[in-house]
């Protein structure tokens, strides 16, 4: 673990100039893999039938919906991101169900 | 005044026939239950659904002269119910419920602040064909965060009325368009429903006809007319949901298929809850667009996030974590103490003054050790219930709580709970009747009832001066390093400890075994911060004490009365003469006052242990002694324990008067102490060797002794299954606990 992750674990937000924003996120990658200060947009699910799947749609996880990770608790999980207008908090089990992409632009 | 309007005549021909009903559904946090007190006042029922631990508050609103039943609806992001918990919105509305007609209109309460997510529910309703009135909820708080939102509008793009309203409505006329649009609303049909997925829709509707076409309601099971359309909807959109359970359970199999026939020829490329949820957030995004202006996202966050920077810390929210439950606990047993001290001193007082006043026999003593003890022992309570009643109350409605489970989440899941049970399970360390009430925050029926059978594990303010007793009896007083470790302060820290080694282990075992399933889901708002309501607090902290009071109080009360028979009954008519005589002996004996009074006292304690002896508690230890005779015990410990099964703090009372130290001892009465330390078998051995002594601590920790406690578990689970699986298990626990301690010696 780097002490750039180390300091992120203890919840201390870096600077944003720090990370190549355009790039930031590989293809397949999900909520658990966001990174603080690096807004993605909601692509859809792993697996659209999965139990959460309706519910985490009605709490706003629709496709193009912007979001973005405020912070994570002691020990990394549960994570609290910020979507459509409000904080909703997940564990990181139900985040990797979420497909995301860089904000286009 | 002859020329009534037809529309009037209606109106009122519509209110003489039946009250008419109005359900409030909203998302949680957006002030629906606090509107909901502000318009019902304290005319408030609160019951159970059916065979469901979700709460069914009714209440009645006075607009004019006509009379409204309102319903509260559980807090819900959607009316999609993949559990019997969250059906019961659904159920409200479709008029599933017996004792609830149809609702005439629905009130939606939405948060102003955050329209678009909260619209999702809403539209949903709109769906159903029943007039809808839109309360905007906490407008007053939008606006100071620069959101502008055209009223007129959004009423008119949804096509019902909206009606602002602030989140600390102080003054009542405030509420009054609200009110005026309800009075209007139930009152008016909805012609054509609106629908989001017509195709869907359709299929639906054809559907339920066929169903109703082949089921009359004479042949079939179901109560009502006819199969809703909505219904059938659900059934298709929310697949493996309660509505589709509902149905097949009334229709049979046949119907999974033919749903899943109708789903497979709807769905193209996505499922149809994946439809539902796109097309229905695209159709809000069109309705706000150019209605709701809010300043940039990142403007409008500040100070909640700002504010959370710190509160949701891993290390510096931690911390405040700590500190909050500290306040919380330095509150609960410090402030209640002065109140609880005044509370036990009249209770003595009434009972000194019930002995001096009254003639003596069992109508004094029923009053007074009966009565005024078993009343006594249920308001002593209740300045602890409600300071952490009060506190939990705050911390909910101020959105803390959900940060504190955020923070706690992960130390709570690797004994398969979530970070909702945290704060109840902590609450059960002053006592587990406000803690098991307040597992209503738990969203997972499964978790929720791992958490209420694992809460009373904990050390309770009832077990410590039964602890202090016996710790004081038996342990010795002995340092270590240098006086910093004390052996009686290790043993109550590891009674503590092996409370809460019981309660987490309980919830392991349970959540691996019969309360097993999927892993229940972390999904959780983390509402904004909100200066909480002081009337509605204060209303649910009455309705919470009434609550206690009602159902717990009713119990331990007449438990009391009936404890304080079997220890008074029958009385022994030679054992008073033996007294009297023993008495006169003694009064014309000795001559100094002093000595001749304590001399009576020692008489009157030993008349009271003799007459406890064979009274039917006393014949009732003795009869069960041999069970208890394993752990050590003899009749009168038997007796003790056996009393104390409605209360446990009763067992210092008990232990008092079988071994004639009187039952006005308290866990610091040395005369009790000594008898205790040296009480004897028949044969000279003593009683209490440390292994006894352990184990009827053990006893105490592992043991369900609180009939207000069962009774709670009984009101939230709505069934006495639970309450029963946990005094047993608790029980059998316990003795265990104290069988194996025995074996010490």
């Amino acid at each position: 673990m780097s002490i750039l992750q180390l300091a992120q674990r203890f919840g201390f937000t870096l600077s944003e100039k720090a990370a190549d924003k355009a790039c930031a996120y590989e293809d397949n990658a999900t909520l658990a893999d966001l990174k603080l200060g690096q807004p993605a947009q909601v692509m859809g699910f792993q697996n659209a039938e999965h139990p959460s799947a309706q519910r985490l749609m009605q709490l706003g996880m629709i496709k193009g919906e912007n979001i973005e990770l405020l912070r994570s608790a002691p020990g990394g999980d549960p994570m609290e991101y910020r979507v459509m207008g409000y904080n909703l908090s997940l564990r990181r089990a139900e985040a990797a169900e979420i497909l995301v992409a860089n904000q286009p632009g | 005044m002859t020329a009534t309007k037809p529309s009037e005549l209606i109106a009122s021909d519509k209110n003489q026939k039946t009250q008419a009903t109005i359900a409030v559904v909203g998302n949680p946090n957006t002030g629906k239950s606090t509107l909901f007190n502000l318009l019902t006042g304290m005319r408030q029922k609160v019951a159970n659904y059916p065979g469901v631990t979700v709460e069914k508050r009714v209440g009645e609103l006075q607009i004019g002269e006509h009379n409204f039943q309102l319903i509260d609806l559980p807090g819900t992001y959607s009316l999609a119910a993949h559990s019997p918990d969250e059906r019961a919105a659904i159920d409200v509305l479709l008029g599933h419920i017996a004792d609830i007609p149809p609702p005439d209109a629905v009130l939606v309460v939405i948060d102003a602040t955050n329209i678009k997510r909260n619209l999702f529910v809403a539209t949903e309703v709109l769906e159903l064909g029943i007039p809808v009135v839109i309360a905007l909820n906490m407008v007053d708080i939008a606006e100071s965060q620069h959101i502008s939102i055209d009223v007129n509008a959004l009423a008119a793009r949804l096509n019902t009325p909206v009606i602002p309203t602030i989140a600390a409505a102080k003054r009542h006329e405030s509420l009054e368009p609200l009110k005026a649009a309800l009075a209007k609303a139930v009152n008016e049909n909805v012609k054509k429903p609106w629908a989001l997925l017509e195709d869907v829709q359709q299929a639906a509707e054809e559907l339920a006809t066929t169903i109703n076409a082949e089921h009359t309601p004479q042949e079939s099971s179901i109560k009502e007319e006819a199969v809703a359309a909505y219904e059938v909807l659900r059934a298709l959109v929310d697949k493996g949901g309660e509505a589709e359970k509902r149905l097949v359970e009334l229709f049979g199999d046949d119907l999974q298929q033919r749903l899943q026939a109708q789903r497979d020829l709807l769905t193209v490329g996505q499922t149809l809850a994946e439809r539902d949820a796109n097309e229905r957030y695209a159709h809000i995004s069109k309705i706000l667009d150019g209605v709701v202006r809010a300043p940039n996202d990142g403007q409008q966050i500040s100070f909640a996030e700002r504010v959370d920077q710190i509160v949701s810390h891993p290390i510096i929210g931690s911390l405040l974590f700590v500190l909050v439950m500290g306040t919380v606990f330095q509150a609960v047993f410090s402030w209640a103490t002065p109140i609880m001290d005044l509370i036990d001193g009249t209770a003595g007082w009434v009972t000194e003054w019930l002995y001096a006043t009254l003639p003596e026999g069992a109508i004094a003593s029923l009053l007074a050790d009966g009565v005024v003890a078993g009343v006594g022992s249920v308001v002593i309570f209740l300045p602890q219930i409600l300071i952490l009643f009060a506190f939990i109350i705050v911390l909910e409605d101020s959105g803390y709580m959900a940060r504190a489970a955020f923070l706690m989440d992960r130390s709570m899941r690797w004994c398969g709970l979530s970070g909702h049970s945290f704060v109840p399970m902590l609450s059960s360390f002053a006592c587990a009747v406000p803690a098991i009430m307040g597992t209503r925050v738990i969203p997972d029926t499964r978790d929720r009832i791992a958490t209420i059978l694992a809460a009373p594990f904990m050390t309770c303010s009832a077990r410590l001066p039964v602890y202090a007793l016996l710790i004081a009896a038996f342990v010795p007083q002995q340092n270590y390093f240098y006086g910093l470790i004390n052996l009686q302060g290790l043993v109550l820290l590891g009674l503590y400890l092996l409370g809460i080694a019981g309660g987490v282990l309980t919830a392991f075992l349970l959540k691996r075994t019969i309360l097993r399933g999927a892993t229940p889901t972390f999904l959780m708002e983390l509402p904004p911060y909100r200066t909480p309501n002081i009337k509605s607090v204060l209303m649910r902290l009455v309705e919470r004490a009434k609550a206690f009071l009602v159902r717990a109080g009713t119990v331990i009360f007449f438990v009391s009365v009936v404890i304080w028979s079997l220890a008074y009954f029958p009385r022994s008519d030679i054992l008073v003469a033996d007294f009297e005589r023993q008495k006169r002996a003694v009064e014309s004996s000795m001559q100094i006052e002093a000595e001749r009074e304590q001399a009576i006292a020692v008489l009157e304690n030993e008349l009271a242990a003799a007459q406890m002896e064979q009274s039917l508690l006393g014949r009732m230890g003795k009869t069960i002694a041999p069970v208890f005779k394993p752990l050590g015990w003899d009749w009168k410990l038997s007796a003790a324990v056996l009393a104390s099964f409605p209360a446990r703090e009763v067992v210092i009372a008990v232990l008092g008067t079988t071994y004639a130290v009187g039952s006005d001892v308290d866990e610091d009465d040395e005369g009790l102490r000594d008898r205790v330390r040296n009480a004897t078998w028949p044969d000279g051995r003593k009683v209490f060797t440390p292994g006894t002594a352990l184990g009827l601590m053990v006893f105490y920790a592992l043991c369900l002794q609180c009939a207000a406690t069962v009774v709670v578990i009984y009101r939230e689970t709505n069934s006495w299954r639970w309450p029963a699986f946990a005094w047993t298990y608790m029980t059998t626990l316990g003795y265990l606990g104290a069988l194996a301690c025995a074996q010490l010696g």
